[in-house]
């Protein structure tokens, strides 16, 4: 394929590679994530322990592997109910238009001039903390801003002639959606929704960094980072940076990623319309 | 133009409104019993908790709640005082809120000093080597996450300089030295996440410009590229800027909220998750409001000032 | 195509197929935060199709033609009047008779570029409103799509099944186009422009392939456009739309050789140039500012670019629809008792 740049690549290999740690955790990881020993506190990163150990001596690849499953299935679910109700939002409102459009997106405006993680953190406050709150608070930070993408990508496919012309053969709703709207507003909405995966594991490493992500029992990577950096950050920084820097080559991979989708063309070969300066519709 | 601006202003309080309707909901109705929530750590009988819930007026209908709680917001009281240590809520603003407000105003000054320059240069050389490590950095500044990106110059002060940023906050009249070196890292960091937006946006529109047919027949007439660029192609690329800077202000504030933490800043967004980790409700409840409203406040400031800026705005308020 | 299927049921006995009456079209966008302005796009409309036979509609850029054609196929929010198809009121169909109606009215758009779906083959396309309709079996449909690929001359049919939209040129889209009308076998098709953004080469063979649909299938149609001398050629009759009104009706040869209204004789006199900066528009030739449906003036729509203006009159009293000959009627007040 054409123009996938090393830097694509490069990330597609760790977000491979993550997705494979995580996956197989219980194969890879070394040690117990949650085994303790005093003999083996804060050692420096060697061949024993490739991320060394924490303060309680444990090993910190490990804890990085399990943790990468709470992460990404906490980032996972948020995306999932963001783009369910963010995609069923944006399509039928810009389908259906009037009122209704209007509402919603009066509805969305108003979520979206909520700081990101303002809304997340009064949402976690007020479930108590929790995986589910986790995924549920970003899950509401990132809809308006996948509603609005949704929207926009129908947008420009309802303004098309040919939906009129599907219309004009007498096709209901459902079926103008699912078969013609959504396989073109599809794959902007699918790249941008990769984009916000990245987003969500970074909110939800920022909420557990802040305390009010997931709580103890969980070794997600923003755990680990506040338990790291609070406690001994200037004696043991591997155990905050190194988790830290998998958190953060794996949020990057995503948007390139993410980014890299968004950018291909949806119209297979790239062909433009004669232009038209002005239509007659405004 | 007064009335158009006006408008604008008084379009802002339904949204407001429903602003703090939102935050209101989610903090009483969604979690069902906040008394159960705040004392979920704690030993308690039930008589405390009817005590609590008393004195949180949540024996109250929940409008009268609301009511009460939006009046309290308005006549400066702020929703009452902290649970956690009886302080007056507007206490605790009086004296967190001026460190964020400055933090995110040498942000913004900074990101501007920088944002600018680099999207005007990545403008000009566009396509060549320049403008791609410019794109390059400036899409690596916005996709690391800023808590990693704040915990790493910690770590890299810490080992480089043995500095640690100091524990005392010092005001800018107090102890210049000080405030500066306590907020020189947090308000770099807040630029690096907030200026990305502002180089995208100044080298798009001043591209935009530079290939119009009207800078076509500007050449054409014989203006030189230099004036091309300084009387056209920049005033356009700073009003898209600040217009973008306006937008992203939400962003600014997510970002105060983590290197505040990180660094030890006592400002807002500390505070705010302080009193979130503390249970502290009535606190979190009117700290999150404020910072929307100053959010929709700002945005509404720049849209003023773009409306001033930009002579197309029409004044009737039609507009997209 | 039998005439049973008729919505609401009504007998065939009405001589003509569609018949508009007092139709209005107006779009309120909005123009302030609260302000809505009114867009009299088909602004009380009279019109009839009868069976087998072709109207043309011709008009400026702006005068409501594309609205009108979207109207009687129901396509555009009627705000006022009543259009009658084969007898049924079409404002009263409920949404199973509104498909039913689907099929027995097609349309052709202008934009063969912008009216296939970009992502599905030619036989997918087809197949569509045979599936919508549940029309034949499935194994059965492919021989109607080969049926109707034939008709439009897109030989050998069986090459088009499988190509995408953008590999074919804009004629051959837009003969897909009407072949995707025709599977339904339809008595009525709005034809809206159907050749002006088709290279010139085509545009005849287009016409006169609808021309032979026509005539062998009896099909009725409403064909738009800017060019006088294709609704000379193509049509029966042909009404002349002015700012959402129309201003004379005749026999297409008696109003293109021989215009009573100001209007018609000044768009006759314009050679139809296309604009060639923009395809779907035609040059203005007539002096004044064109058409602007958010600002219809008061009295006479054309007055303000009329050049037998009647002072005091024109401005004031809008004209009415009157017989001058035999069949053919124009709306203005230069005609007022002469008949
Ligand atoms: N959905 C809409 N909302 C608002 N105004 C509309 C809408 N559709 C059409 N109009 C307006 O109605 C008027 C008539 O438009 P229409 O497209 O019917 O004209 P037309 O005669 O087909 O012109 P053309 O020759 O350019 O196709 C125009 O002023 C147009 O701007
Ligand atoms: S009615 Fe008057 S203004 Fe209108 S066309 Fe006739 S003469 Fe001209
Ligand atoms: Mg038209």
């Amino acid at each position: 394929m054409r123009g996938v740049g090393v830097g694509v690549v490069l990330a597609g290999v760790v977000l491979l590679v993550v997705a494979g740690g995580a996956l197989f955790a219980d194969l890879i990881a070394p040690f117990d994530p949650l085994e303790q020993a005093v003999d083996r506190r804060l050692l420096p990163p060697g061949r024993k322990h490739l991320f060394g150990t924490d303060g309680f001596g444990r090993d910190v690849l490990s804890r990085t592997l399990y943790g990468a499953r709470v992460s990404i299935a906490v980032a996972l679910a948020s995306v999932l109910v963001a783009g369910g109700a963010g995609v069923a939002l944006g399509l039928t409102s810009a389908y259906a238009g009037g009122r209704y459009d209007l509402m919603v997106q009066r509805g969305i405006d108003v979520l979206h001039g909520f700081p990101f993680l303002v809304m997340a953190l009064i949402v976690v406050v007020a479930l108590s903390p929790s995986p589910a709150a986790t995924a549920a608070a970003i899950a509401l930070s990132l809809l308006p801003l996948v509603a609005r993408v949704a929207r926009g990508a129908a947008l420009s496919v309802v303004e098309e002639e040919y939906l009129l012309a599907v219309r004009a053969t007498g096709a209901g709703a459902a079926r103008t959606v699912f078969r013609h709207v959504l396989p073109a507003a599809g794959p902007p909405i699918a790249a941008y929704l990769a984009a916000c995966l990245g987003t969500a594991v970074g909110a939800e490493a920022t909420l557990s960094y802040l305390g009010l992500g997931v709580p103890p029992p969980y070794a997600s990577w923003g755990r680990m980072l506040r338990e790291g950096s609070r406690a001994y950050f200037d004696a043991a920084p591997w155990v905050t940076l190194l988790p830290g820097l998998v958190l953060c080559a794996t949020v990057v991979s995503l948007i390139v990623v993410g980014d890299r989708l968004g950018r291909r063309r949806y119209r297979a070969c790239g062909e433009r319309r004669p232009q038209r300066v002005g239509r007659p519709r405004q | 133009m007064v009335r158009y601006m006006a408008r604008r202003v008084i379009v802002a309080i339904p949204t407001l409104i429903a602003m703090s309707l939102l935050v209101f909901a989610i903090m009483r109705v969604l979690p069902g019993d906040v008394s159960l929530a705040i004392l979920a750590d704690t030993p308690h009988t039930v008589e405390m908790r009817e005590a609590l819930r008393r004195e949180l007026g949540l024996e109250e209908p929940l409008p009268a709640q609301y009511a009460r709680w939006a009046g309290s917001m308005l006549d400066g009281s702020f929703g009452g005082r902290s649970l956690e240590t009886g302080e007056p809520i507007s206490a605790i603003l009086a004296e967190q809120l001026s460190v964020t407000l400055l933090l995110a105003v040498y942000a913004v000054v900074l990101s501007l000093a920088v944002a600018l320059p680099l999207g005007v240069a990545a403008g000009l050389h566009r396509g060549r080597a320049l403008d791609r490590a410019i794109e390059g950095a400036s899409r690596a500044a916005l996709s690391v996450p800023t808590v990693f990106a704040a915990l790493l110059v910690m770590w890299l002060l810490l080992r480089l300089f043995g500095w640690s940023p100091p524990i005392i906050y010092e005001g800018p009249a107090d102890d210049p030295a000080t405030h500066i070196q306590m907020v020189f890292w947090p308000a770099l960091l807040l630029a690096a996440a907030y200026g990305p937006h502002l180089v995208r946006v100044t080298r798009t529109r001043l591209i935009d410009v530079l290939d119009s047919d009207y800078a076509e027949s500007a050449r054409a007439r014989g203006l030189t590229e230099a004036h091309v660029v300084l009387r056209h192609a920049l005033p356009n690329a700073l009003v898209a800027a600040i217009t973008v800077a306006g937008v992203q202000l939400g962003a600014l504030v997510s970002g105060a909220i983590v290197v505040e933490t990180v660094f030890g800043l006592p400002g807002i967004g500390r505070g705010i998750v302080h009193a979130a980790l503390a249970r502290d409700y009535p606190v979190v409840q009117s700290i999150a409001t404020i910072l929307v409203a100053l959010v929709l406040a700002g945005n509404l400031a720049v849209d003023l000032l773009y409306s001033f800026l930009d002579p197309r705005v029409r004044y009737d308020g039609r507009r997209m | 195509m039998s005439a049973a299927a008729s919505p609401g049921g009504s007998a065939a006995s009405a001589p003509s197929l569609v018949e508009a009456e007092g139709l209005r079209v107006h779009f309120h966008p909005r123009s302030g935060l609260l302000r809505r302005s009114t867009v009299r796009a088909v602004d009380g409309i009279s019109l009839v199709v009868g069976r087998r036979e072709v109207v043309a509609v011709v008009g400026e850029s702006g005068s409501g033609k594309t609205t009108l054609g979207r109207a009687l196929l129901r396509l555009a929010p009627i705000s006022g009047g009543a259009v009658r198809f084969d007898g049924a009121d079409l404002l009263a169909l409920d949404r199973p008779a509104l498909k039913a109606y689907r099929r027995r009215a097609q349309v052709v758009f202008q934009d063969p570029y912008a009216s296939n779906s970009p992502f599905m083959t030619v036989g997918e396309q087809l197949r569509e409103p045979l599936a919508v309709h549940g029309i034949g079996a499935v194994s059965g449909r492919e021989e109607i799509v080969l049926r109707a690929l034939e008709q439009v001359r897109l030989t050998p049919a069986a090459d088009f099944v499988d190509a995408y939209p953008h590999t074919l040129s804009g004629g051959q889209r837009q003969r897909i186009c009407i072949a995707r009308a025709l599977v339904l076998e339809p008595e009525f098709i709005v034809a809206d422009e159907p050749v002006s953004m088709i290279d010139a080469s085509s545009r005849a063979e287009i016409l006169s392939l609808l021309r032979e649909l026509q005539a062998r299938q009896g099909v009725s149609f409403l064909y738009i456009t800017h060019d006088i001398a294709s609704a000379r050629h193509f049509s029966d009759r042909t009404t002349v739309m002015y700012l959402g009104t129309a201003v004379e009706v005749g026999p297409s040869a008696g109003v293109i050789e021989e215009p009573l209204h100001p209007y018609t004789k000044g768009l006759i006199a314009a050679v139809p140039e296309p604009d060639p900066r923009n395809r779907r528009r035609m040059r203005s030739v007539i002096p004044g500012e064109p058409p602007n449906a958010a600002a219809v003036p008061a009295g006479c729509p054309f007055h303000t670019r009329c050049s037998q203006v009647i002072r005091g009159r024109c401005d004031r009293e809008r004209p009415k629809l009157q017989d001058v000959r035999p069949a053919h009627s124009v709306a203005c007040h230069l005609y007022d008792g002469s008949v």
